[in-house]
């Protein structure tokens, strides 16, 4: 009976502090991120997990959290985890990132906060609220400043989403200063034959917007080119009619007369080094 | 914070005294308006301006307004997000040009917003900074060369006949591949005509004719002869000119209030030609529409679109 007891206090004093822990990560945490602005994984392997399981026994960069600190600098911090193994427990750490480097460079860096002993950890981000879940403990942050992009529907802006119509940003920053990064006729975004991006999308550095030209059998995105749009015009590139509009599948484009492009009256589309033009 | 959202907004009752006595302009100007978040943050004794000549507002590359102010010693900024100028174009089949005239085509894949409204002389003042005046009114004297510029420093393009009719033209449904396009002459009915007696004060929420003025004054910024996505303006009001990729000389929407409530100009999809100067009305699309107004020292509005 006296062992039993002894076993219960035990316990109970382990699971308090476990509870001091998990409330002092909170309370560090929250009060850093209260206007964090983005997320953004540093290994695009964990988007969408639920629960981080592998490589068991290793350490691991999860996702870093932009947000503008209590002096409205710009700041970020790491979210690193040792993935649990048989005999070893994992380990939550988040680590300042004062110099905005690749996190996974800070993986041994010490935490300004931290929970040990951990079996499970996975998170999710919904809408505005990331939660963070540690074994039985579920931290919740509400990321007002939050801005995400997601499917555009019938009556909505074109800014890219956000809960609020104004978002705190940094303050010692000259926005009015930093220039434009893409000229006409950069190409800022392009896409295989089988939809995969060689270029990521950097379209919205264009300094007067962009075009898009009919370049692959890729039926859902076509490559882009920063600049006024010429399409139709002789020796430019054929406008989109669609293939919905037209009924071809995209594998069959690049054809002479292809109905996936149009041109101005008089002028022909045709198919030259996988483009569509007009002649 | 919140309440800067809310004036920005337009969901506040914050009255500014510069345009306390402005007339017929709607409350829709002052929503994402710069110079009236301005006017509110001038108003507000306890925070004080961090920026170069007395003003709380810069600008980043795009425009996009941004509040810097000081309070209880501290600096902040705060991006205004202008949600209130454009409107998001569904991914589905379309069909330009007037009933009759079917350039079948598609937007799978492109995420187009279109402004609601005319770019505004605001719009222009803010971008080259020259003429402080009617702010509140359609910019309708740029150059067709200005007007894609100012577009492109947004970002964006001139808007294209194509895009301005899937935005005007009534859909019955969201279907994204419809088996057959209707192609309704008036956005916000199937009526094939209209009762051509002398139009009433509703009539002018629909099509702001020459007669109107007489009838109900002329609201800028006013949303009327709203589409089914949201845009305004999508008959009457003024001339607007767009890119046209099919009929590339068909670029202007004639019906506005230079022409009277029967004039056949008024219905969705009907081009006229604009070279810049002088409209021509010629029948672009079809030879029954016969209308021989005289239109001078005509303006001549635009908006942009976005592919985003």
């Amino acid at each position: 009976m006296y062992v039993k007891s002894l076993i219960l206090f035990f316990l109970l004093i382990i699971s308090c502090k476990q509870a001091v822990t998990t409330g002092e990560f909170y309370e560090k945490t929250s009060s850093r991120w209260i206007y964090a602005s983005n997320i953004s994984w540093v290994n695009g392997h964990y988007q969408g997990s639920e629960k981080i399981l592998s490589p068991k026994g290793t350490y691991q960069s999860i996702f870093e959290v932009e947000f503008i600190d209590s002096n409205f600098n710009k700041s970020y911090d790491c979210i690193q985890f040792y993935i649990p193994k048989n005999e070893s427990d994992g380990e939550l750490t988040i680590v300042r990132n004062p110099e905005h480097e690749n996190c996974s460079r800070l993986i041994t860096n010490t935490g300004y906060a931290q929970i040990k002993d951990i079996r499970n950890f996975g998170f999710e981000l919904n809408e505005d609220v990331l939660k963070l879940k540690v074994d039985e403990y579920r931290f919740e942050y509400k990321l007002l400043n939050l801005i995400k992009e997601s499917s555009p529907k019938l009556l909505d802006s074109s800014i890219i989403e956000s809960s609020v119509s104004g978002v705190l940003i940094a303050s010692k920053v000259s926005y009015s200063k930093s220039k434009p990064l893409l000229e006409d006729g950069s190409i800022c975004f392009e896409i295989d034959d089988e939809c995969n991006e060689v270029l990521k999308n950097r379209c919205s550095d264009c300094t007067g917007g962009f075009f898009e030209v009919v370049a692959s059998k890729c039926g859902i995105k076509r490559k882009r080119i920063c600049g006024i749009n010429k399409c139709g015009q002789k020796n430019q590139p054929a406008c989109f009619r669609g293939y919905l509009a037209s009924g071809i599948n995209p594998a069959n484009y690049c054809i002479s007369a292809s109905p996936v492009g149009f041109c101005n009256k008089g002028l022909n589309v045709v198919c030259v080094n996988d483009i569509l033009m007009c002649e | 914070m919140k309440e800067i959202q809310e004036v920005w907004s337009g969901n506040s009752d914050f009255i500014c005294n510069d345009y306390k006595n402005l007339k017929g302009v709607s409350s829709e100007f002052y929503s994402c308006n710069p110079k009236y978040i301005d006017c509110y943050l001038r108003s507000q004794e306890e925070i004080s301006p961090i920026i170069k000549g007395s003003s709380y507002i810069e600008f980043d590359r795009r425009k996009n307004p941004i509040v810097s102010f000081k309070m209880d010693g501290h600096s902040f900024k705060i991006k205004l997000l202008n949600t209130c100028s454009d409107t998001y174009l569904p991914q589905r089949k379309y069909s330009a040009g007037p009933k009759g005239v079917g350039f079948i085509w598609d937007n799978i894949g492109q995420n187009i917003f279109i402004n609601k409204g005319y770019v505004s002389n605001l719009d222009i003042f803010l971008w080259n900074g020259k003429n402080n005046k009617n702010l509140f009114r359609p910019s309708s004297k740029l150059s067709l060369e200005d007007q894609i510029q100012f577009c492109q420093s947004k970002g964006k393009q001139l808007l294209e006949s194509r895009y301005f009719d899937a935005a005007s033209f009534y859909v019955g449904s969201l279907e994204t591949n419809p088996e057959y396009i209707f192609k309704f002459p008036y956005p916000w009915s199937k009526k094939s005509r209209l009762n051509m007696q002398e139009p009433k004060s509703r009539d002018c929420a629909n099509i702001y004719s020459r007669e109107c003025e007489s009838i109900r004054p002329y609201e800028f910024f006013e949303p009327i002869a709203t589409t089914w996505i949201g845009i305004n303006n999508s008959l009457g009001s003024y001339p607007e000119i767009f890119i046209n990729k099919f009929i590339p000389r068909a670029n202007l929407k004639l019906s506005s209030f230079y022409l009277p409530f029967d004039s056949k100009w008024h219905q969705v999809g009907l081009r006229s030609s604009f070279d810049g100067s002088n409209p021509n009305l010629i029948e672009v699309y079809s030879k029954k529409i016969m209308d021989r107004d005289k239109v001078q020292d005509i303006g001549v509005a635009f908006r942009c679109m976005l592919n985003r």
